[in-house]
């Protein structure tokens, strides 16, 4: 086998691994920006996409995550500028719901997190659910670390007037 | 319990545990949609070309220039298969000069007095339309096989309407699918090969990536693979890994051990090396019943680009879409091996 299809062979399963060992994760946090499994596997496809198109230029594979992270967060964030992009996901999505989990909690956080602008959306994913620091999220979005620092901080006054936080805090005896 | 650290839970118990889809189909998805970005990028930069011909044309014919189109944005080209012509396609006369150049899409279409099969009403677009065009013009030059001197044909009349870049649409077709050939790019193709093009190339745009090499479950070794490996395009001295399948003959003995092998490095070294020198456009001389032994060799490149070569004519020669190979006495002891050996010798 030449040096050229060892490569590309490598590359093949490099991004198959990646997908296999860290999709998942990602799709979560497509979900927690979208609110809609679909649109999830849609936006989680489109950062892939992107990568698989570089595969063979990001040269350190521990950046590939975060890579896709960005541009998965970048992607939704510009989706309100340009609408709906009219690509779906392919792979025969079946028609099962979610699954089951806590079905009341996720209408609760949905809601509220629909209250938020979309930059402050991200911010408080990539922040809380993906526990990315300030100087990370600030990377991915590819805004100061100030700008992150604000929206945050704009987001969760958005978040504790809403519902969502009297009805589940300690408080609230609902948690 | 801080604000921060109820919320970093309630997005935990949000968050469903996994998606529907599965790693491996969302990677082949990814695949899928990563080649179809290609061709829209590609058409996009041809596109763009031709608005900045257009946009420095307009400039220089706008005095001082200042109320021009401050931004080129060309629409992207989304490709749409043309419908097909409101009546069935005559296709029993020449078609006239046919090529295959800059293929976007390719549908089948009814044909006027058609029998058989309908094909599949499926459009191919995008990489699968130039695939499949890459698989035609990779036909060898079609020689009628003997056996064709002795067959009663019934017209089996198929279409195929294909469409270009600039949105032109025309009809490849024929009322034959075998013993007969048509004219495409100044070359004469066998009509099934086209037939089977089509046929396999929708098959690997329906399926996306392919799984694990493996042999069909029937006992007609053709039938299985024939459609997504019959691939033209298909350079053997690219194959990374391969597979040998073998049905014995019911009214004879068995030949090898095994019914199933995989290729070991050093067998497919051989095989690649002597399939890739050898593979020719003359069919073997004679034929025999369906009741004789068969064999078929998959292989499959580093792109996951596959092509099937089937022995099921008595000749030990495989046939393939690119053509025929009668293995070397060494390739035929790297498949006997690879099956585990003959027996009755």
């Amino acid at each position: 086998m030449s040096e050229v299809r060892v490569a590309e062979q490598a590359a093949v399963t490099g991004f198959e691994e990646f997908v296999a060992a860290r999709s998942t994760a990602l799709w979560r946090s497509a979900y927690l920006l979208t609110g809609d499994p679909h649109r999830a596997e849609d936006l989680l496809q489109t950062a892939l996409v992107k990568a698989w198109r570089r595969w063979d230029r990001i040269s350190r594979k521990e950046a590939v995550e975060a890579y896709v992270r960005a541009a998965m967060v970048t992607t939704y964030t510009d989706w309100w500028r340009r609408r709906w992009n009219g690509e779906v996901p392919t792979g025969e999505l079946p028609e099962t719901p979610v699954a089951a989990g806590s079905p009341e909690v996720r209408r609760d956080v949905l809601v509220a997190l629909a209250q938020l602008p979309r930059g402050q959306r991200a911010v408080v994913v990539l922040r809380f659910f993906d526990d990315l620091t300030e100087a990370q999220t600030a990377a991915a979005l590819g805004v100061s670390v100030g700008t992150v620092k604000s929206q945050t901080s704009r987001a969760l006054v958005t978040l504790r007037t809403s519902p969502l936080f009297s009805t589940y805090s300690s408080d609230g005896d609902e948690s | 319990m801080t604000d921060t650290d109820l919320l970093r839970g309630l997005l935990e118990q949000a968050a469903p545990d996994r998606p529907d889809l599965d790693a491996p189909s969302r990677a082949a998805a990814v695949a899928r949609r990563g080649r179809n970005v290609r061709v829209r990028d590609r058409a996009l930069v041809a596109v763009a070309a031709v608005s900045v011909v257009a946009v420095v044309v307009a400039v220089r014919g706008v005095p001082g220039g200042d109320d021009g189109p401050d931004r080129v944005t060309p629409a992207p080209p989304v490709v749409q298969a043309e419908p097909c012509p409101a009546q069935p396609v005559d296709v029993s006369t020449p078609m006239g000069v046919l090529d295959l150049e800059d293929v976007v899409a390719v549908r089948a279409c009814p044909a006027q007095d058609a029998q058989g099969d309908p094909l599949p009403t499926e459009a191919l677009v995008g990489d699968a339309a130039a695939a499949f065009a890459e698989d035609v013009e990779a036909l060898p030059a079609y020689e009628m096989p003997s056996q064709c001197a002795v067959m009663n044909l019934a017209p089996q009349p198929w279409a195929l309407q294909v469409q270009t870049g600039d949105g032109t649409t025309y009809v490849v077709g024929s009322t034959l699918r075998s013993c007969s050939s048509l004219a495409i790019g100044g070359v004469e193709r066998g009509d099934g090969a086209v037939v089977a093009a089509f046929e396999g190339n929708l098959d690997r745009q329906q399926s996306g990536a392919p799984g694990p090499l493996s042999c069909t479950a029937g006992e007609q070794l053709y039938e299985g693979p024939r459609t997504g490996t019959w691939n033209a395009s298909f350079a053997p001295a690219t194959a990374t890994a391969g597979i040998v399948c073998f049905r014995p003959d019911p009214n004879g003995s068995r030949e090898y051990v095994r019914w199933v092998g995989t290729l070991t490095d050093d067998q497919l070294a051989t095989i690649r090396e002597d399939l890739a020198a050898h593979l020719d456009s003359t069919p073997p001389d004679g034929t025999c019943t369906d009741t004789g032994p068969q064999r078929l060799l998959v292989l499959e490149n580093a792109e996951g680009d596959r092509a099937a070569y089937i022995d099921g004519s008595c000749t030990g020669t495989f046939g393939s879409a690119r053509g025929y190979w009668k293995p070397s006495a060494a390739s035929e002891d790297a498949i006997a091996a690879a099956l585990g050996g003959r027996l009755n010798r």
